[in-house]
């Protein structure tokens, strides 16, 4: 097992014997990197933030649910995408509601930092950019964004070479 | 620009980003009182005991090794029996579904002839990266390339020759196969051999045809040995003209299941991608290929392998044909040149 994930399965375990003492260093291995799934999704700080701590607390809310010696990490990164599809479905609905006037003008506050990251993965579907995020920044293996994404190694696979390819092109074709 | 120039790029610009840590805020939010979960008993297998003993470790066995697919004959198998008698000339395959009776049966012998030493006699480490990497992805490349000439080859059925595979209008695979109904409707059997006209070699091939609300799956399963063997599983959906290019082979060695390659093309005019997964011992490799559009233009091909206890590995060539059937590999950011 990969030593960060099997510093991060023992912390696990020990919420799991009712011990949260280590919560302050699991939470400094992991979330800088769930961070950056919430902002890939959502590309909002705010809410990024706000669902960072959300997956925070079901994570320990829901710790019945982790198998010990499974990936940590896999385990936030999915309850995350969760929260973070969740908030883009609301997003959906309440667009739909509103005139097209008042639709055109309410576009979200970007956040400075991210754009670098967000111009470079716009031409992206969302499902690759958010294996593209989880692949190359979070730097998790193909097998666990498979489990975390709900999907066959092989569609992970094809997704990630075909994002990449477009993300060569693209930065081709601005230089 | 390369892969590894994005990643830089994306992983700078990730580094850069102010993220906010709200962990005292986060903590303060978690639930005051925790369920302690107990952890779990591993409990002692002993129902396998009375099930691997006597006539039930056959049964066992059996099901788990020799007879996934319904498809083994021990009588083939073991050469016991005579050769199956020429194709009666009424198999239930349409023209297309021939043709995927005829690429699995290509591809897949394709794979068994081109199964390393490696395989065959157990691992070899190679100590040059790129004499590892170049060894694994070259027994790729009949496949691939198969894939790539698709249109070169033909399969043709008649009442001279039997079904045959052509390759440029030559005759390179000789397929001689017997069809009998399944038990279930529009379940169809095959048993017989594949032999390539080339080398003379002969290989068993067993394979089974199922049609399911709508859906048509072929299975074909080519025998290096009596314990060395690969099968191929294709699905196609019967509404649709082109053949799905989804395949999935699978491995086994001393009759045990070792390996399972995933194979998947994306065709757009004369340039094609593929992509394969190998998975094999719990790491995973994939490698794609682009190909150019013509085998002098050759393929762009990037390999990566990870898997617990394995340093990662990606990397990305050039694979072109000669004309003596080789590969030159042209490694990127190298001076290294391998042929195989």
């Amino acid at each position: 097992m990969d030593p960060l994930i099997k510093e991060l399965d023992a912390h696990m375990r020990r919420f799991q014997g009712g011990d949260l003492s280590s919560f302050p260093s699991f939470y400094e291995l992991t979330h800088r990197k769930i961070f950056y799934i919430c902002l890939g999704l959502v590309g909002q700080k705010e809410d990024a933030e706000d669902i960072c701590q959300q997956t925070y607390v079901q994570c320990i809310e829901k710790l019945s649910s982790y198998s010990p010696n499974s990936n940590p990490l896999s385990f936030l990164a999915t309850i995350a995408r969760n929260y973070c599809y969740s908030l883009l479905r609301k997003r959906e609905e309440s667009l739909s509601y509103e005139d097209e006037a008042h639709s055109s003008s309410g576009t979200y506050d970007t956040y400075t930092d991210y754009q670098g990251i967000d111009k470079m993965l716009e031409v992206l579907k969302p499902e690759e950019k958010e294996i593209v995020i989880l692949h190359v920044i979070d730097e998790m293996k193909f097998a666990d964004i498979a489990k975390t994404v709900g999907k066959k190694l092989s569609s992970v696979l094809v997704s990630y070479h075909r994002a990449m390819k477009k993300l060569r092109k693209e930065e081709s074709n601005r230089l | 620009m390369k892969n590894r120039d994005i990643k830089n790029r994306l992983r700078q610009s990730a580094s850069s980003i102010d993220v906010p840590d709200n962990m005292q805020a986060t903590f303060d939010k978690l639930p005051d009182t925790l369920t302690i979960i107990e952890p779990k008993r591993k409990r002692q297998p002993n129902w396998l005991i009375p099930l691997l003993t006597g006539g039930a470790a056959v049964l066992v066995l059996g099901v788990a090794i020799g007879v996934p697919l319904g498809l083994r004959n021990r009588d083939i198998i073991d050469g016991g029996s005579s050769l199956p008698p020429s194709p009666s000339l009424t198999y239930n395959l349409t023209q297309k579904e021939m043709n995927a009776f005829g690429y699995q049966a290509l591809s897949t012998v394709a794979m068994v002839e081109d199964l390393s030493p490696d395989m065959r006699k157990g691992r070899r480490i190679s100590e040059e990266l790129a004499d590892q990497v170049a060894d694994e992805v070259v027994s790729y490349m009949d496949v691939v390339a198969s894939f790539s000439e698709k249109d070169a080859f033909t399969f043709l059925l008649d009442e001279d020759s039997g079904f045959e595979i052509l390759f440029n209008d030559e005759a390179v695979f000789d397929l001689d196969f017997n069809e009998t109904p399944g038990k279930e409707p529009g379940e169809y059997l095959y048993e017989g051999t594949i032999r390539d006209l080339n080398n003379g070699e002969e290989y068993q091939l067993v394979g089974k045809k199922e049609i399911e609300q709508g859906e048509q799956e072929i299975e074909v399963a080519v025998y290096l040995s009596n314990s060395t063997w690969i099968e191929s599983k294709h699905e196609m959906e019967s509404e649709e003209d082109e053949i799905e290019n989804s395949y999935e082979y699978s491995f086994f060695s001393n009759g045990k299941h070792i390996k399972t390659i995933e194979y998947e093309v994306e065709i757009e005019g004369l340039e094609n991608e593929t992509e394969l997964t190998i998975i094999e011992d719990r790491i995973e490799t994939s490698v794609s290929f682009e190909y150019l559009g013509d085998m002098s233009k050759g393929y762009e091909c990037e390999y990566s392998k990870e898997g617990p206890g394995i340093e990662e590995i990606e990397l990305e060539m050039k694979v072109k044909r000669n004309q003596d059937g080789t590969y030159t590999f042209s490694f990127e950011d190298s001076d290294i040149n391998l042929i195989r």
